[in-house]
């Protein structure tokens, strides 16, 4: 089938479908518009398939865009009866309200509606602010938890950003840089009168992510561990561990799984995703395997766990305490802090708290943002 | 047909024989390129053959993503063979920077030189070299950025592994990409003769900046499937059994549809057959002790050495049992 179209008509839907493709998430500039306004002009109308793989391309920035492409390109450019149901996960993130808005829309390109369609994903600034400060236990509306995933993916971006932000403009100097000496020797006939020096190497910050699963973690642990998963993907030097009633290493590779493939990566190894918890015999095992492999004066070692652990607490004190003596930091973030008032004692904890840096909360994004400040000075 | 109007520096690229550039490229899908992409072992979809012939005509450089060991690198190879042209490869690294990416200046040749002109203006009096012949295109080391852009001939521009260079990498190359130029200070602005076709590649390991994506084509190369696979495998290693090769792929096409830390990609395929026939391997259920001793082509962790191990006694106890 090929294209019949005025040229108006074609400026107008390539307009058209660039918006639709705003709305689910493309972004589609001017220049965007402009190749597929090239490429359109030049020939490549004469084949729909022709035209979709050529403006792919253009379009797409992601993986993600790229596997939702067609799926879209068809929705929008093919007449309705064509697209029938086969409209597959491209429009699973979209209700159902969108997916027919688009369908009604853009028939073809006979349909010239100038209706806008309202992108239901946008969430307006009230909204952010009332999720932002929702215990996350409290958050039962899956589209409402979908929002709040977004959110811990962006935070976790915002916080790397933030911490390239504060390093750059550093003064300090490092040892003399000979290269760079030479170099501005040139210009006193090879005599060395300026010394340059090394700019200090910026490193990411080195951090252990201690992730509790057990049961009574389980409305936060899923938050927790999307949360550690975008740590180690943004961060080079992140290495994360969850723990129920034994250890369990999440290694980089696994950091990129869907949720239901770790899942069944952790019940093939035996530990189950929830159960009781035994936090002292995972941090012994922890300490005895891992501590002088990953943990330096310059680690940051990030605990999640709301405490509640089968063995005495006092149990756990030698293993905080080995921690506390190699780590930089030793920061435990326990969601059940937010439902208790400011400043009343926890005697699950009151043994290891000496040893920990510092005891926040985690129960909502708001506390996980107040995380920032530990986790990158 | 509409004339389109680009904006700024897009706008010189964009001549009418641009336009007809495309027309040409667009209206004959199977066209050389295809064939001699093929012709190189390089098994390409339509979209992929569509991609690079967008990045010639629109002349935009074009992002390859995807995991590793799925062929990225080599598009860009036999891209440079298709066109019989040289290709240019810079390996990003983290705290790669312009010395090493665009120029230096030979600073041991220099100072020789003024060491040498100081003898000189002894015994003569020519005095010390100046400025001028100081910095002259002589003592100039190019790096590969720099060659590719004053490059006579067409080359193709491979940066590979984008995602592994620092963020400051990527804004200079938003510079070097955006206007294909380079200045040197002291030597004035060098613009590219005949512009090189540009790729680049990511494994995805940071993400990469909207600017550095806005400026790209960008294509996807997913796991290909079972039928690529095979024509991919037969391809490369014309000289494997179609019944060997048939058990090679479904096993690998086995192995990613579970949770491995390291999936495997084309090139563990490919070597892995080509290890299976070097120690003459016949068919993957009588020889499963030789299969065994070359898993380590095809699995590159220990944990997932030992993931399959336990997922075979686990196979092998479900058969025993009664």
């Amino acid at each position: 089938m090929a294209y019949v179209i005025s040229e108006l008509t074609l400026r107008e839907r390539l307009v058209d479908f660039a918006e639709f493709l705003r709305t689910k998430r493309y972004s589609c500039s001017i220049d965007t518009i402009l190749d597929m306004a090239v490429v359109a002009s030049a020939g490549s109308m004469s084949s729909p398939i022709t035209f979709k793989h050529a403006c792919k391309p253009c379009v797409c920035q992601t993986p993600d865009q790229w596997q939702r492409f067609d799926n879209l390109f068809d929705l929008y450019w093919r007449p309705l009866d064509a697209v029938g149901d086969e409209l597959g996960d491209a429009t699973a993130g979209s209700s159902n309200g969108s997916t027919i808005s688009a369908q009604n829309r853009l028939v073809g390109f006979s349909a010239a509606s100038s209706d806008k369609e309202t992108a239901n994903s946008e969430t307006g600034a009230g909204d952010l602010k009332t999720l932002s400060l929702a215990d996350f236990r409290f958050v039962f509306d899956r589209k409402q938890m979908q929002q709040i995933e977004q959110l811990v993916d962006s935070l976790v971006k915002q916080i790397r950003k933030q911490r390239r932000r504060r390093t750059r403009n550093s003064n300090k100097t490092g040892s003399i840089d000979m290269r760079r000496s030479l170099r501005s020797a040139l210009q006193y006939e090879g005599r060395v009168a300026q010394l340059a020096y090394k700019q200090p190497v910026r490193r990411l910050p080195s951090m252990v992510l201690l992730l509790d699963v057990s049961q009574s973690m389980e409305v936060y642990s899923k938050l927790f561990l999307r949360f550690t998963r975008q740590l180690m993907t943004e961060f080079d030097q992140a290495h994360a561990f969850a723990f129920n009633t034994r250890l369990f290493e999440i290694g980089k590779g696994y950091s990129h799984l869907k949720e239901e493939d770790f899942e069944r990566i952790m019940n093939h190894h035996g530990k189950g995703w929830l159960g009781g918890t035994q936090i002292a015999g995972s941090f012994e095992q922890f300490n005895a395997e891992h501590l002088q492999r990953l943990v330096s004066s310059k680690t940051t070692v990030v605990v999640f766990s709301d405490g509640h652990d089968t063995a005495k607490p006092d149990m756990l004190v030698p293993q905080i305490q080995k921690l506390h003596r190699r780590a930089k930091k030793v920061i435990w973030v326990n969601p059940l802090l937010g439902r208790e008032p400011e400043g009343t004692p926890d005697p699950k904890m009151a043994h290891v708290l000496p040893w920990i840096t510092a005891y926040c909360s985690g129960h909502n994004l708001r506390a996980l943002k107040l995380l920032e400040q530990h986790l990158i000075r | 047909m509409i004339v389109v109007k680009r904006v700024g520096s897009s706008a010189a690229r964009c001549t009418l024989d641009a336009q007809y550039a495309i027309i040409e490229l667009m209206q004959t899908p199977n066209n050389t390129l295809s064939a001699s992409i093929q012709s190189q072992g390089y098994v390409a979809d339509d979209q992929l053959i569509a991609s690079l012939q967008l990045m010639s005509s629109l002349q935009k450089p074009l992002l390859i993503e995807g995991e590793a060991g799925v062929g990225k690198t080599d598009v860009a190879r036999c891209l440079a063979r298709a066109h019989n042209a040289e290709l240019i490869r810079l390996q990003c690294y983290e705290g790669l920077d312009a010395q090493h990416a665009l120029y230096d200046w030979d600073y041991k040749r220099q100072l020789l030189a003024i060491q040498l002109g100081n003898a000189q203006s002894t015994q003569q009096s020519s005095g010390t070299p100046d400025s001028s012949t100081l910095y002259d295109e002589s003592f100039l080391l190019k790096r590969p950025l720099f060659k590719a852009i004053t490059s006579n001939e067409p080359v193709v521009l491979l940066i590979d592994e984008v995602d592994r260079a620092d963020e400051e990498f990527e804004a200079l190359l938003l510079e070097v990409l955006a206007d294909f130029q380079i200045t040197v200070p002291e030597l004035g602005t060098f613009t590219s003769v005949t512009q090189p076709w540009v790729i680049l590649t990511s494994n995805g390991v940071r993400e990469l900046s909207d600017a550095l994506r806005r400026r790209c084509l960008y294509h996807y190369i997913d796991y290909p499937s079972k039928d690529k696979e095979m024509e991919i495998l037969v391809a490369r290693i014309p000289s494997i059994d179609l019944r060997l090769a048939n058990q090679v792929v479904d096993y690998v096409q086995h192995l990613r549809s579970s949770t491995l830390r390291k999936t495997p990609g084309i090139a563990e395929t490919l070597d892995w057959a080509a290890a299976l026939l070097g120690v003459g391997v016949k068919d993957l259920q009588n020889d499963e002790e030789l299969v065994s001793s070359t898993m380590g082509c095809l699995l590159k962790t220990h944990e997932d050495l030992k993931l399959m191990e336990s997922m075979k006694a686990e196979a092998e106890a479900q058969l025993l049992e009664p």
